[in-house]
């Protein structure tokens, strides 16, 4: 069956198995940082965006992005023009093996657009559904709150 | 062979109810997909996705709140409808389950009627006595207690549950939720959750209700009914607890054997009760 989606900004149209997940066919068309961990919905490093929420495109149809926006990590920044909570990271040194990485930036996106000004503590709590082994969660729970700080900053202080 | 073939997109309750009935048995609903999507094997030729449906809206309708079927967890969690102290402890409930992933995803019909044992949201709605709007059957309501026995779910079999709706707890009720897991992210081992209204120092009503800890999650009537009109002291809330765990049903499987839930459900009820009426523990 035939499915219209945009990813990462671009329109697209695609064909796909009704049982296909949605992390197959993005990585068939090519966004790696899509990571397979679980297949479970459990670790996390599937996490992209569907339109602006945080999902676990492992566990989700393919199917169930018709006519919605999905964004990867590649979509989040680039290289050359890395979003906040990239460079947080970055800057944090928070990601060590990296696998994790893709799928905490997607899930930070997400709650930070929530939440623009949030505690350690919830910080904690939206990472429930990100395994990472190496780092023990510390430096990305800094990296996280910094990258608040420094979006609320480019939103304009309009608060 | 992959057993499914189709995913269809209705453009109405109708149309969703016809399509699902047309292919006798072979089509199932999906919402969230959450537990579909885990599925080696989806056990439907083709899936009929409800999200699309008019489902979507939390409202008040005067004093219910009414929640389309195909509202995800996550939008609970942010709905300015729900946002009053009368319903923080289902706020409680509703960030207790999973992940923020797989609320963004998960709905409240798919979490509340699929029958999981690890559920979080039943127990909180059954003490709000929930009831189901259902299409495509004659029935037009059911509470959610009753559907929640298999046996009478089955009996509805091609139907659609379309909304869920409470009547608002007065605003002198004090709500109580506890999700209790191995661990922070684990699924539950027990969900207690508890209304109560007091008199005075006598408890004027009280409802509670038990999930993840019996094979189907339940209220407890006799502890409810024992506790009404009596003074509010530990003694008598020792007693209740005794009178509810005396004949309890309880699971006995690899996240907790049954001698320790019993134990265990006993301490717990003890602290949500104590909790509602503000005497000690916390409210998680």
């Amino acid at each position: 069956m035939k499915i219209k989606l945009t990813i990462n900004g671009v329109p697209r149209e695609t064909e796909i198995t009704p049982d296909e997940k949605l992390l197959g066919l993005l990585r068939r068309e090519g966004y790696f940082g899509v990571k397979f961990g679980c297949g479970r919905g459990e670790c996390g490093v599937c996490t992209v965006l569907l339109d602006g929420r945080a999902v676990n495109s492992c566990i989700t149809f393919a199917a169930q992005a018709h006519n919605r926006s999905v964004t990867t990590v590649e979509g989040i920044g680039t290289p050359d023009n890395l979003h906040p909570i990239q460079e947080a990271i970055l800057d944090h040194g928070a990601a060590q093996c990296g696998y994790c990485t893709p799928g905490i930036i997607c899930l930070a996106r997400d709650f930070l657009d929530e939440n623009p000004d949030p505690t350690e503590e919830q910080v904690r709590d939206a990472l429930k559904g990100n395994l990472c082994r190496c780092t023990g969660y510390q430096k990305y729970v800094e990296a996280i709150l910094d990258a608040a700080g420094r979006m609320r900053k480019l939103s304009g202080d309009s608060g | 062979m992959p057993t499914l073939q189709d995913f269809k997109r209705p453009q109405s309750v109708a149309e969703a109810v016809a399509m699902v009935r047309e292919g006798s048995g072979r089509g199932g609903f999906v919402a969230g997909g959450t537990s579909l999507g885990l599925a080696r094997m989806v056990p439907y030729d083709y899936l009929v996705d409800i999200t699309g449906i008019g489902l979507n809206e939390i409202r008040r309708d005067g004093e219910s709140v009414r929640i389309g079927a195909a509202v995800t967890i996550g939008q609970l969690a942010i709905s300015p409808v729900l946002a009053i102290g009368e319903l923080q402890f289902l706020m409680q409930a509703v960030l207790s389950v999973a992940t923020r992933q797989i609320r963004n995803m998960a709905t409240v019909g798919g979490d509340l009627i699929s029958g999981y044992p690890m559920a979080d949201l039943p127990a909180a709605f059954l003490v709000l006595e929930a009831k189901l709007s259902l299409a495509g059957v004659d029935q037009e309501t059911i509470l959610l207690r009753d559907f929640l026995d298999p046996a009478v779910s089955r009996g509805l079999n091609g139907g659609l549950v379309t909304e869920i709706i409470f009547p608002v707890p007065p605003p002198d009720s004090r709500g109580t939720f506890i999700k209790f897991a191995r661990t922070e992210n684990d699924v539950a081992l027990f969900d207690l959750a508890c209304l109560v209204r007091l008199k005075g120092d006598q408890f004027e009503e009280v409802r509670v209700a038990l999930g993840c800890t019996t094979p189907l999650p339940l209220r407890l009537t006799a502890m409810e009914e024992f506790l009404q009109g009596k003074r509010v002291q530990a003694k008598v809330v020792a007693q209740a607890v005794e009178l509810a765990t005396q004949d309890l049903p309880i699971l006995d499987n690899i996240r907790g054997g049954r001698t320790y839930r019993k134990q265990m459900v006993g301490v717990l009820l003890r602290r949500t009760l104590l909790a509602s009426v503000g005497k000690g523990g916390g409210s998680r």
